[in-house]
């Protein structure tokens, strides 16, 4: 992790706080940068646990029998520009349902986020994961397709509920989605060039448990086992089995064709899109130019969002621009009046931006600024042609006392 | 008043009938009787206002005065008892013959109706018919029974001749059935009185029968009627003469008769004629009032003028010396090098000099010949691409018309009214109430005092300051309140109110946000105390903690603050606050007060660096703990009041019988005591409240609205209040009277010039030495009066003038009266712009304190500013709250009025600086010249197209005024606003324009140029050291300034002598500013009425 100026030690612990601490005067306070994503842990697991509101989770890791039995849950947090892929789209925590499994990158707590995550009980320690905060989060579908590599099916035997499947390395033209910048296989342990299978995960002939529950999908249609032909091209999304501890899995969804991963990349696109424009798009502060008679000039950058969002804030440039305190959460408070309009000054395309941002940095000008415009600040960004919509209550903050319980997880067991 | 048509008068050409029967056509070439207005009932008794280019005349059975003017055309002037014939006597004023009422009539300046005659030995007129005035002020008017419904008192119609300055009345001609049209000739040797012939009405049946005819008759030199000359077998109603001596009369038309008698024209009309008069600029427009309608004619000869107290003949009428010199030196000259441009076909500048008429006895006219003679004296005219004339040609013409001024001064001060009433300004009224009677009387407060019309910044033109029912309303409303502050029922008690924030923690005050809660139940002197902590913004600027009246969204007093967090002060406000409900404000610049925002952010703190900001609130402190914005940390404020100050207490005592209480007189013995000290009491009351010594009279008619109250059952104080009101609500107290109506006088004597004075340096009434001076009859003693200017300089009182003189010479009342673009100009602020207006007031009391040259108005080294002003100038300021002397160095950009933000922000129009503007302030302000306006319908200036490379509002304007029509002016206003090119719209200094719009960069400004005499400067420095060079000019222009501030008027040519004499009296003292003042009031200008 690279170092972080003390001045955004300070911004961190404004957030972390709530409580103001004198910094020391530093010259240009800028955001802490995006994580490296090279220097990332892999860990992959089931979810077990979401905290949608907070962007907080737990995955039962894979094959490690003695931990399966006694040890507890590997909990974390979403970065607040981490990504999250399911079925090949972007998507939030709160899209994956419960039991998917997923392939995560991690890195250790930044500074000043040591106690998001508490600490396992003292008869827990040896499980203890210190990479605790989520830089990337995909289920199998997002994370094999995107990798280039997909599943032939080789055997499947309904009577005794299994099912072979070997790992095929796609050609590169069959890689969807993900700008050339931002192709994390490319960047994180365990990816692979494109046209190579992956190097964690499973990367060999495997026999999964598969029955009556697994959802299997061709076309648009929702089919029978019998429907899966060996030969076919699959992707699957696992899910727990009985054998999880000696590293065995379940197939929770297979997509048998094209036409059926197309269509569930697509639905969940969209949903993520309708998201971004209800709860408004997150980015953060990179710097503020404060003026002493009210407003300033702020930078921010926006985050990883899909493109349709930056089209459409694009085509409203000219309009105002909403800009909403938010948290490392990315939680708002009552967003639809705790916002100021800015005027845009300057639209900038960065080249190759890293894992996390969306490579959008914009500079806006201010009448007002709220105190959480702070640099590093998390906020959310609004085009004018986006419609207000009131969040339900339990996705807001509230209070200081709100905000403090929203710094740190609870652990459910 | 209602109009009786619409705006544009109605014009009708119709087609003239004239029959021509001498040689020479006395109707205008090519000239149509043309109607005016009609709807009306019977329009008679024409009569032509010069000095308002205005026609009077009646409508009889309407019981109305009309007018008629070229702009407005015919409305409702005001209501008579049936006017009919109209003149002017000789000071201008208008006779008029009533028939309703049976009168003569006259119309005083102020609009009072004072009631010449009515009857003649006891016995009541007919009904007056029509008048002529006679140049020894003498009104012979008619009076047969047209207007009579009844029988008549008199035995006869006479001819009566009234000297309205005995009374006398006496019958000059008995001997006709049915007088009407009367008329001198223009040397008064004659008299024609129109007889309509015999009527049955007469008295006298021998009159019955007798035939119509217009009747000449001799007029000796002490205008004693002669024997009759001839008659004229033919009736007439209204009759006129022109400077020929022609008789013009109206008898089915109208008919000219040369002064023999003989017939030569006549002139149809389509209704019937009742009277005519001549009028217009020239005299040669003759106005025909017919029946229902007005009528006009242009004509050859101008008419004889009423209204002047000259030699017997008319004025306009030039001698044939003086005709001879202007067509030998004039008229050639004109002709060829003015009316190509300046005649009927083509009036440049809508000036026409061809009918330029030669009456120097008008102000209006002879106005017009000094620009005429200031044109081609200063080269401004003929235009330097027309031949020029010879120097010699130049001279002669040049003297000829500065002659004929000076010969027509005694005629154009003769006009003048023996008694000017000039109303006080709302601001004099507050001053001069709270000096009589130490009550805080705040004029501007709604509901309060009419606002005053401005004459380029001048608030106290008498001229402007009309009286309507609104301001008697207000007047009497006023009086009230100031009587009921100074003399309460009980005098309130002062109470003292602390709110305190919750200890250890003290209160925060963003910019712009409102906190606490300061209740003022009676108008009054409060004393606010508050303890205070004021931190600068993280960029240096300074809080400011103001006394915020929530009702009128102002501030009433404040101050910067600079006190460190752990070392607070208390502030203390002394000052004057209306009966409503304050609170206190940071008045630093931003608007802190969008939606919920201000609800969520927290306004109470122990210490800065343990504040905890909530998210969704103001960001106030940067990322290092510094503070954005100014701020305030308030631990407690108080508040004490009402306070009286015993100086107050002792303004009033005098006034107030102590003997009268809320109670009535219990005896008849003390009832009459307390009548002796009422009228004592209230002798001294208006001495003073009227700057004079009251008649018996006077105080007798106040005394008696006591004695009347005390009749219909009120209580001996509220009735003395009454008639304390009724002299706080006389003219003689809001207005400054200077003259008498007996007798004409051109200087103002001792009361007059201790009002004068007070006025002048104190804006308010003379103190009790001005009065003891006024009294001894010795205050227009020279050193009197110096010693009594010295005096008064050096009272605090003066600082009334200090603030008030320049405040409006400089027009300062424009700053901000076009709200700069809070997204253009972000950190503009109400605070910002007040602290410009007192730059330009401290800068001019500072050249005033040290006698400094009027030469530092235009460039110094040094100027008065504050932290705020400091800091929109970019200069280096020390931290400190109030006004500084500062030097200036050549890198600021500064010094002198001309770039001082409040001169140069006054005249942009909110988004932008205006040059053509910035160049007419410049002419009024330093030269004393205001250009003309504009032409209508100027097409306004067009944003930079975004294809096209950008242009400054300089560029723009060039390429605008190509038009030969618009250069001519253009070229002379333009460079005087072009200097100052470097300075935005709000004063700040730049070097290139900021240009929405448009490619490229924003381009470089342009502060160069050529003055109108061909003076070249570059920049704004240079161009101050031009006008430097022409000191002379503008301090002439100056003193005209102060003139006009002090006397109330307008300056005339008139007046020219004298300011150049005190100008050359304070070069001495290299144009002290003191000096200047002191000559001023030494110079017989001063006393002139």
């Amino acid at each position: 992790m690279q170092a972080i100026s003390r001045v955004a030690i300070g911004a961190a612990m404004l957030l972390a706080s709530g409580s103001f601490a004198l910094i020391a005067a530093a010259d240009e306070p800028v955001a802490p940068p995006f994580a490296d994503p090279s220097k990332a842990r892999y860990i992959s697991g089931e979810l077990v646990y979401i905290d949608a509101v907070n962007r907080r989770a737990g995955i039962r890791l894979d094959g490690d029998e003695n931990r399966y039995y006694t040890g507890p849950p590997h909990w974390f947090a979403l970065l607040p520009y981490a990504c999250v892929w399911h079925h090949g789209a972007r998507a939030e925590l709160r899209d994956l349902p419960l039991g998917t499994h997923v392939h995560g990158h991690f890195i250790a707590p930044p500074a000043g986020e040591e106690a998001t995550i508490p600490s396992l009980p003292d008869d827990k320690q040896q499980f203890a994961i210190a990479e605790n905060h989520a830089l990337l989060i995909e289920d199998d579908f997002s994370y094999y397709q995107r990798r280039g590599q997909a599943w032939n099916v080789v055997s499947v035997d309904t009577a005794k509920e299994k099912i072979t499947l070997k790992p095929i390395a796609l050609p590169p033209a069959a890689i969807a989605d993900a700008p050339t910048a931002n192709q994390p296989h490319a960047v994180l342990p365990g990816g692979g060039q494109a046209g190579e299978l992956v190097t964690a995960g499973i990367n060999t002939s495997f026999t999964f448990d598969i029955d009556e529950r697994s959802e299997i999908w061709q076309g648009s249609q929702w089919v029978e086992l019998s429907q899966i032909r060996p030969g076919d091209s699959v992707q699957f999304n696992l899910t727990w089995c009985q054998g999880w501890g000696q590293g065995e899995f379940r197939i929770g969804r297979l997509w048998l064709d094209e036409a059926s991963r197309t269509r569930a990349t697509e639905r969940q696109r969209q949903r993520h899109v309708q998201y971004e424009r209800e709860r408004w798009t997150a980015g953060w502060i990179d710097h503020i130019e404060h003026f002493d008679y009210g407003g300033g000039i702020v930078t921010l950058t926006l985050f990883d969002v899909d493109p349709q969002i930056i089209a459409e804030l694009s085509q409203d440039r000219d309009e105002r621009i909403a800009v909403a305190v938010s948290h490392k959460t990315r939680r708002t408070w009552f967003h639809r009046a705790d916002r100021k309009f800015a005027k845009l000054v300057e639209w900038k395309n960065l080249e190759s931006p890293p894992l996390g941002s969306s490579g959008v940095q914009l500079k806006l000008q201010f009448v007002e600024l709220l105190a959480g415009y702070t640099p590093g600040g998390i906020v959310r960004v609004k085009a004018e042609s986006w419609k207000f919509v009131s969040m339900p209550p339990e996705e807001r903050l509230t209070s200081a006392p709100d905000q403090e319980r929203a710094n740190r997880m609870v652990l459910p067991w | 008043m209602k109009r009786l048509l619409p705006c544009l008068w109605m014009i009708a050409l119709i087609g003239q009938a004239v029959l021509a029967v001498g040689d020479t056509p006395l109707v205008a070439e090519g000239a149509k009787v043309i109607k005016l207005g009609g709807d009306m009932k019977f329009t008679e008794g024409p009569v032509w206002l010069p000095d308002q280019r205005k026609l009077i005349f009646s409508d009889i059975p309407n019981s109305k005065w009309m007018q008629w003017t070229e702009d407005g055309g015919v409305s409702v002037y005001r209501p008579s008892e049936q006017a009919n014939g109209n003149i002017l006597d000789l000071e201008g004023r208008l006779i008029s013959c009533q028939h309703l009422a049976r009168n003569l009539v006259r119309i005083e300046q102020d609009g009072e109706i004072t009631v010449l005659a009515d009857r003649f030995e006891g016995q009541r007129f007919n009904s007056p018919n029509d008048v002529a005035v006679r140049s020894d002020g003498t009104l012979w008017f008619t009076d047969p029974p047209w207007g009579l419904s009844e029988p008549g008192e008199l035995p006869g119609h006479f001819v009566f001749k009234l000297d309205p300055q005995t009374g006398k009345i006496e019958v000059v001609i008995d001997n006709l059935a049915m007088p009407n049209g009367i008329v001198f000739s223009p040397d008064e040797t004659r008299l024609y009185v129109a007889d309509t012939g015999g009527n049955s009405r007469h008295p006298d049946p021998a009159f019955h029968d007798l035939p119509p005819g217009i009747h000449c008759y001799e007029v000796s030199k002490d205008g004693q009627l002669g024997k009759k000359l001839f008659t004229i077998p033919e009736g007439s109603d209204g009759l006129k003469v022109d400077v020929k001596g022609n008789l013009y009369t109206t008898h089915g038309n109208v008919k000219i008769y040369d002064p023999a008698g003989k017939l030569l024209e006549q002139i149809d009309v389509p209704e019937a004629p009742a009277n005519l008069c001549f009028g217009g600029d020239d005299y040669k427009t003759l106005f025909i009032t017919a029946r229902t309608s007005l009528y006009s004619v242009r004509m050859v000869n101008p008419g004889v003028k009423t209204g002047v107290k000259t030699d017997a003949k008319p004025a306009d009428s030039p001698s044939p010396a003086e005709q001879d010199e202007f067509e030998v030196n004039v008229l050639p000259f004109f002709n060829a090098h003015c009316l190509r441009c300046h005649d009927a076909q083509q009036p440049q500048g809508d000036f026409r000099l061809d009918t330029l008429a030669h009456d120097f006895g008008s102000q209006q006219i002879a106005e017009r010949w000094a620009e005429v003679l200031f044109r081609i004296s200063s080269g401004e005219m003929p235009p330097v691409t027309e031949p020029q004339p010879q120097a010699a040609e130049l001279g002669r013409v040049s003297e000829w018309i500065s002659q004929r001024l000076k010969e027509g001064e005694a005629a154009r001060m003769a006009r003048r009214g023996p008694v000017t009433l000039n109303r006080l300004s709302r601001e004099e009224y507050s001053k001069t109430v709270y000096d009589l009677l130490g009550v805080h009387f705040d004029p501007t407060m709604p509901g309060a005092l009419n606002e005053d019309p401005r004459w380029h910044g001048f608030d106290r033109i008498g001229a402007l300051l009309t009286l309507s029912p609104s301001h008697v309303e207000r007047y009497l409303k006023a009086a009230d309140t100031v009587l009921q502050q100074a003399f309460p029922l009980e005098q309130p008690s002062s109470t003292t109110n602390r709110q305190s924030a919750p200890s250890p923690q003290r209160w925060l005050i963003y910019p712009s946000l409102l906190h606490g809660q300061i209740r003022i139940p009676t108008s009054g002197l409060y004393r606010i105390r508050v303890q205070l902590s004021g931190l600068t913004s993280f960029q240096g600027r300074l809080p400011r903690l103001s006394i915020w009246n929530s009702s009128l969204k102002r501030p009433e007093v404040g101050q910067d603050v600079l006190a460190a967090e752990d070392a607070p002060t208390v502030i203390e406000f002394e000052a004057y606050l209306p009966q409503g409900s304050f609170q206190l404000i940071n008045e630093a610049p931003g608007k802190l007060d969008d939606g919920p925002t201000p609800g969520a952010t927290p306004t109470l703190l122990t210490r800065v660096q343990d504040y905890r900001p909530n998210p969704i609130g103001y960001k106030l402190f940067l990322e290092d703990g510094r503070s954005i914005f100014p701020l305030l940390l308030v631990d407690w404020y108080e508040y004490e009041g009402p306070i009286v100050p015993e100086s107050d207490l002792r303004k009033r005592k005098d006034f107030f019988p102590a003997s009268i209480s809320g109670s009535s007189a219990s005896d008849a013995q003390q009832q009459e005591s307390q009548r002796r000290e009422a009228r004592e009491c209230l002798s001294r009351f208006m001495a003073r409240a009227w700057r004079r010594p009251p008649t018996v009279a006077e105080v007798d008619r106040y005394l008696d609205v006591f004695d009347t109250e005390l009749q219909s059952g009120e209580n001996p104080r509220s009735a003395y209040l009454s008639a304390m009101a009724g002299v706080l609500t006389s003219r003689n107290f809001y207005y400054v009277v200077e003259g008498s109506a007996a007798a004409q006088r051109e200087r103002i004597d001792d009361w007059e010039l201790a009002s004068r004075l007070s006025y002048f340096l104190w804006s308010s009434l003379p103190d009790d030495e001005l009065i003891l001076q006024a009294s001894r009859g010795e205050l227009h003693q020279p050193n009197v009066l110096q010693q009594q200017v010295k005096r008064m300089l050096a009272d605090e009182k003066f600082g009334r003038f200090l603030a008030a003189f320049p405040q409006q010479w400089l027009q300062l009342h424009r700053v901000g009266q076009f709200p700069p673009d809070p997204e253009i100009y972000p950190d503009y602020d109400k605070w910002l712009e007040r602290s410009m207006v007192l730059e330009s007031t401290h800068f001019f009391s500072d050249v005033f304190a040290r006698n400094a040259s009027l030469r530092e108005f235009m460039s110094s080294d040094w100027t008065i500013l504050n932290a705020r002003l400091a800091m929109h100038y970019g200069i280096e300021f020390p931290q400190q709250a109030g006004f500084h002397r500062v030097s200036l160095a050549p890198r600021d950009q500064r010094g002198g009025l001309l770039t001082q933000a409040a001169v140069l922000s006054l005249t942009s129009d909110g988004t932008r600086h205006r040059p053509v503007h910035r160049g007419v302030w410049v002419s009024e302000a330093i030269f004393g010249r205001t250009p003309p306006p504009p032409p209508p319908n100027v097409e306004p200036l067009e944003p930079t197209p975004s294809d096209k490379p950008k242009a400054t509002i300089r560029d723009q304007l060039q390429a605008h005024a190509t038009h030969a029509i618009c250069a001519s002016c253009h070229q002379k206003i333009d460079p005087l606003g072009f200097a100052f090119e470097n300075y935005d719209a709000i004063g700040r200094w730049r070097t290139t324009e900021k240009v929405t719009g448009g490619l490229g960069d924003d381009p470089l400004v342009q502060a160069g140029g050529a003055l109108p005499d061909g003076r070249t400067y570059d920049g704004p420095d240079q161009f101050k050291k031009r006008l430097i060079e022409d000191l002379d000019r503008f301090v002439e222009s100056f003193i005209e300034q102060l003139a006009t501030y002090a006397l109330r008027r307008v300056m005339t040519i008139d007046d020219a002598p004298q300011i150049r004499a005190i100008a050359n009296a304070s070069k001495n003292d290299d144009y002290g500013l003191r000096s200047i003042i002191q000559n001023s009031v030494a110079s017989p200008l001063f006393q002139q009425r």
